[in-house]
């Protein structure tokens, strides 16, 4: 613990980079003193600032005029050298050795008195930050209001992350900065699907309650409606190209089908008399899909006998879900059985050339582990060589694919799977809190932990959500 | 029973060896790991729904196994009396007593979806708007010939549920007014499912049936009933009555696994999402 601890404060120490050090005079005759003054480097809502340090006490303090110009808050000095800073609805004052500060009129106490030198004021950043309204860890300031809440998101492009919540009665999905949360609102919808974003990262699509589909383009943050059919449509995947969305049609998620974006036309791709279909997969070049299908139990029941008979009987055999995969080059309208074993199944993922299936199998027994097992796409099962962890979700990035697994006591951990290899890595331990991980194309990390939004920035997770 | 401790950030720091935590960051337990198997039967109707949850919740909590099926109604509270379901979904509230079937002593029902019905007619059929008194009469078989409620020259086919269907409890309650169907007869016929009643009703000229609104398809017509089309507006703003809740029953309080999913599919994100695009009415709607 003791190791830990003092990594800890080296990593700190030596994040913050010192670039030039002046000596300087503490302006109270009981400090008459030389003073090291130092240039540190900072992020101002993800902006490296550099802004003068001093170390008093073994505290670190930094210029209350720098930090202020930093977020474009007001500075000036009472005659009786009380510094007040104006920020937003904020007013702060402060004075110099005093551990009171006044904030919006009342009164509260920092840790550590400010001190002045060479006429300038130096100061706990955290609390001073914090006062104001802003966050600060770590020489990171943000003074950007962030959004509250995420239960859901997708990577929009290296730097901003799409965030859904709920609102109201339906759903809201923000276009959020994933290096400062700044946030503004691209949808507000009512039964509209998840978002789903265009391989060119510049449009999404989702489809309404009654079952027409929109795309969005991300420039202009203007809906465009795609198609005015009024089918049940499940699951939208993007072709490759951006020409059309795949997508799992009727109540039954009977048909796999898809809308041409240009004209709005719906086709068939796969009519094989499957209900229920799920986790619809579509290969790069769009001719291969992979899902998988919930069969029923099988229910006997005599309704001319006394319902207080209970004369029903279920039969689960053999109705565990089952991995189908189709190639529209046979164009015979018959998926293929992929598997058959008793394992549940959970997040396909079809490989890009659609040769692969990847998923997560847990076991029919209820302490069984979940395992990461791929399967080609003529039935021959094989796992990838990876540590054995017990698997909470599977995920795609680029040609890579991240795995959120069990770890150590209090922690989870994320394995990158060379797909093609079938080697892992150990990428980082998480915090068991997290609940759902996700990866971009190009491998930039965000979970959700504990429902707020963190993404992985400069070897630490940053919330960018409350 | 790890996942259940509490921790505080000091040890987060220490465990993960992070220079940064989330200051915000408070005890949590993760939702993918909860366990466990959820047999739910029942409603035909109830089914489309419940296999959306079932495989979006799956998504959220690999570990719990869920199997749905669907017979009718009334094996739903069956299945969870005689122990071999944890669910059973039923189109009306079975732990009350209602015409032709005595509550279930011991089963709590949880609200999960208002199910609009409508009467449905085979494509050729050119009565589309019909009254509460023609149906009773076409229903109890009294009415035998299209041209009697204005359409053309033609014998009409009821297609019926079998007892014990929730639809039927429904249709004969709020489109019938209670009164009775004619049981048999050489253009009478009984179907299982509402997905029997679907094809019954696609494939058969001068047929009319029932079914939830969302079964309804363009291979085939909901009528008009006294003047009001069955949709989603109309039963919202109070016009349209041939629609109820649906209910998932269950022994008691439910817990662990039975208890999140009933939470998941009674969450806004649900109601408002996925069971809007199936063609049910959130619970919230019906003030």
């Amino acid at each position: 613990m003791q190791m830990k601890k003092a990594m800890a404060i080296s990593m700190i120490a030596a994040a913050i980079s010192v670039s030039a050090v002046t000596p300087a005079f503490a302006n109270t005759a009981a400090a008459n003193q030389a003073v090291q003054i130092s240039t540190t480097n900072f992020f101002v809502n993800a902006n490296p600032v550099s802004i003068r340090t001093i170390v008093d006490g073994g505290v670190t303090l930094a210029s209350v005029r720098d930090i202020t110009n930093a977020i474009g808050a007001t500075l000036h000095i009472n005659s009786d050298r009380t510094v007040v800073v104006k920020f937003g609805s904020h007013t702060l004052k402060l004075k110099n050795a005093s551990t009171s500060i006044n904030l919006d009129g009342a009164a509260r106490t920092i840790s550590h008195p400010a001190k002045e030198v060479a006429y300038s004021t130096f100061i706990e950043p955290a609390a001073f930050v914090k006062a104001l309204g802003g966050s600060y860890d770590n020489n990171s300031i943000s003074t950007v209001e962030l959004l509250d809440g995420a239960e859901h998101a997708i990577w929009a492009n290296a730097s901003q992350l799409i965030v859904s919540n709920t609102a109201g009665e339906g759903r809201e999905d923000y276009l959020v900065n994933a290096a400062t949360g700044k946030y503004e609102l691209l949808l507000a919808s009512e039964g509209a699907s998840e978002l789903v974003l265009s391989p060119d990262g510049n449009h999404v699509a989702y489809s309404d309650a009654n079952g027409a589909v929109f795309t969005i383009d991300l420039s202009t943050k203007q809906p465009k409606q795609v198609s005015t059919d009024t089918s049940i449509k499940n699951e939208l995947q993007w072709s490759t190209d951006g020409a059309s969305l795949f997508f799992l049609q009727g109540d039954k998620s009977s048909v796999v089908a898809k809308v041409t974006i240009a004209d709005g036309k719906v086709s068939k791709v796969l009519e094989d008399k499957i209900d229920y279909k799920a986790n619809l997969e579509v290969s790069a070049d769009g001719t291969q899909v992979a899902f998988y299908v919930f069969k029923q139990p099988k229910v006997t029941a005599d309704s001319s006998k006394d319902v207080e008979l209970d004369d029903v009987a279920i039969d689960a055999t053999g109705t565990e879900p089952q991995i189908y995969y189709y190639n529209t080059a046979a164009a015979d309208n018959k998926s293929i059985q992929l598997t058959k074993d008793s394992a549940d199944k959970v997040f396909l993922q079809l490989s890009a050339d659609g040769s692969k299936i990847s998923y997560v199998s847990v076991g029919a027994d209820d302490a069984s582990v979940g395992q990461l097992v791929s399967i080609d796409n003529t039935g021959q099962t094989s796992t990838p060589a990876f540590a054995d962890k017990d698997v909470y979700q599977l995920v795609q990035g680029g040609s890579k694919l991240y795995l959120l697994t069990a770890d150590g006591n209090s922690t989870n951990a994320i394995y990158e799977i060379d797909s093609a290899t079938g080697t892992s890595k150990l990428v980082q331990t998480v915090s068991d809190s997290t609940s759902e991980l996700i990866v971009s194309s190009n491998a930039n990390f965000a979970a959700l932990i504990d429902g707020q939004l963190a993404v992985w920035t400069n070897g630490s997770w940053k919330n960018i959500t409350n | 029973m790890k996942w259940f401790k509490q921790l505080t950030i000091a040890a987060l720091i220490a465990v993960i060896g992070f220079s940064s935590v989330p200051a915000s960051t408070p005890t949590a337990t993760a939702a993918s790991k909860l366990s466990g198997k959820i047999v739910i039967n029942g409603s035909s109707a109830l089914l489309p729904l419940t296999l959306q949850a079932a495989n979006e919740f799956k998504k959220l909590n690999p570990k719990v196994k869920i199997s749905a099926s669907a017979a009718g109604s009334i094996t739903g509270p069956q299945a969870v009396r005689k122990g071999i379901a944890d669910i059973g979904a039923v189109d009306w509230d079975a732990s009350k007593d209602v015409p032709g079937f005595k509550k279930f002593d011991g089963q709590v029902a949880h609200k999960v979806a208002v199910i609009p019905f409508a009467a449905v007619v085979n494509k050729n059929v050119t009565a589309t708007n019909l009254t509460t008194k023609d149906l009773q009469g076409i229903f109890s078989g009294k009415i035998k010939n299209w041209k009697e409620v204005g359409g053309k020259d033609a014998e009409i086919i009821v297609v019926n549920r079998t007892f014990g269907s929730g639809t039927r409890v429904n249709f004969q309650d709020k489109a019938l007014g209670g009164t009775d169907f004619m049981t048999k007869g050489d253009n009478y016929k009984e179907v299982k499912t509402s997905g029997d009643m679907k094809s019954a009703i696609e494939t058969t000229p001068n047929a009319i049936g029932y079914m939830d609104l969302a079964y309804v398809t363009d291979k085939m017509t909901a009528v008009k009933i006294n003047d009001i089309a069955p949709t989603e507006a109309n039963v919202i703003n109070g016009k349209y009555k041939v629609w109820g809740y649906g209910y998932y029953m269950t022994k008691g309080e439910p817990t662990g696994a039975t208890k999140e999913f009933i939470k998941y599919v009674q969450s806004t994100k649900f109601q408002n999402g996925s069971l809007k695009k199936l063609k049910f009415i959130p619970i919230s709607a019906i003030k």
